[in-house]
């Protein structure tokens, strides 16, 4: 019996804890949308969209100035969320995409996949971040402002700028403000 | 009548735990269809095989040879699907200064890597927008190059001491999957790779 209600406390203990957990999830996310409201970067959102790739339920990616987060059917509040973290990241300097726009690039890694799916999972999606569908991404946490990464990208698209006809190789926030200067430099 | 179908089971399970593919013949596998992303083997009668995983945000594939022994599929890529690693090789000095070394970074077009971050000895330095850095011998016997969060070793030796040094980085490319002769279960209609990601036979 004293056993029986040891483990009922543990189970009462452990679904605090994930409440705890779930509760910081919204209150991030809440802070996140108020993030991406109040910048003047563009976030588009597009459902029902034929742009996101075959078995994807959405994507996020670089197009014009602009980012564009689309889903490809109609709205789901786990797949939105998923895509509104890679959102933040990219308006955070956490995330880049490369050269077409279309796919992470240069700072996105593991865990920034491991963010989204936690975050979707909050919202209902069930799906869950696995090493087998990114074996290519590494697992050290990258961002802009660590280990001169900003200024690695930014040479880069200088030297696609003046020796592949203008090419960009990573698109991440305030790229083009960096290669202004950079070209004025 | 029963142990001739028991045979007729047998024969068709032994059949399919092998992969032989038929002449001009190509055999798709692919991830199940509740993966969020599509993974696809494409393995030729050529012994060629293509790899795909295409995601939201990710998309990485890789080229090779394959085959199959003891019911295990081997997958080898191509070298052109090698990344993250880095070459070193001596030049000619122009200018030599005593117990100095000048270390030349490039990229695997020889664009120089400006901004890449160097650890020699107990130094710290940055590239310059040239790619050259200008180093003490005998600091350390390797020199360390760190771009976008990749670490690349380069050892110094076996190099001439009195010439200058080039250092080619070949950038990890996250398009791009090297497999070195990585090892697949087969098992029936279905192949699982070394990540457990488990692709079946897809018939059009």
């Amino acid at each position: 019996m004293a056993k029986g209600g040891q483990f009922s406390r543990i189970l009462h203990s452990n679904s605090i804890k994930s409440l705890k957990s779930e509760l910081t999830e919204y209150k991030g996310a809440l802070l996140e949308l108020n993030t991406l409201k109040e910048t003047s970067q563009v976030y588009n959102i597009k459902l029902n969209s034929s742009s996101v790739p075959e078995r994807a339920a959405g994507v996020t990616f670089h197009q014009g100035d602009a980012i564009e987060i689309h889903l490809k059917d109609e709205y789901n509040s786990g797949y939105l969320s998923h895509e509104l973290k890679h959102a933040f990241q990219f308006q955070t300097g956490n995330l880049a995409f490369g050269e077409t726009g279309r796919n992470g690039a240069g700072i996105y890694d593991f865990g920034d996949e491991e963010e989204a799916y936690r975050r979707g999972s909050v919202y209902g999606d069930r799906r869950k971040a696995s090493n087998a569908d990114y074996p290519n991404l590494g697992k050290i946490s990258l961002s802009l402002d660590a280990n001169n990464a900003r200024a690695q990208m930014r040479g880069q698209n200088l030297n696609g700028w003046y020796y592949s006809s203008g090419t960009i190789n990573y698109y991440y926030i305030g790229w083009f403000e960096d290669l202004l200067s950079s070209i004025h430099e | 009548m029963k142990i001739v179908i028991q045979i007729f089971i047998i024969c068709i399970l032994a059949g399919c735990n092998s992969i032989r593919v038929a002449n001009k013949k190509t055999y798709v596998f692919t991830s199940v269809n509740n993966d969020h992303s599509l993974h696809k083997l494409e393995l030729s009668d050529n012994q060629t095989f293509v790899y795909k995983i295409t995601g939201s945000l990710n998309e990485v594939s890789t080229s090779g040879n394959w085959r199959v022994e003891k019911n295990k599929l081997y997958l080898k890529s191509f070298d052109e699907y090698r990344s993250g690693y880095c070459k070193i090789s001596n030049i000619e000095s122009t200018n030599i200064i005593d117990g100095e070394f000048k270390v030349y970074i490039v990229d695997n077009v020889g664009t120089p890597l400006a901004e890449a971050l160097i650890f020699y000895g107990k130094d710290r330095c940055t590239i310059r927008q040239d790619g050259i850095v200008t180093l003490r011998r005998g600091l350390d016997t390797t020199v360390n190059i760190s771009f976008l969060g990749i670490e690349y070793h380069a050892s110094l030796s076996g190099l001439n001491k009195r010439q200058d040094v080039k250092i080619e980085i070949v950038q990890l490319d996250s398009r791009k999957l090297y497999l070195n002769d990585e090892v697949w279960k087969v098992r029936k209609n279905m192949i699982i790779s070394p990540l457990n990601k488990k692709l079946v036979r897809f018939y059009k």
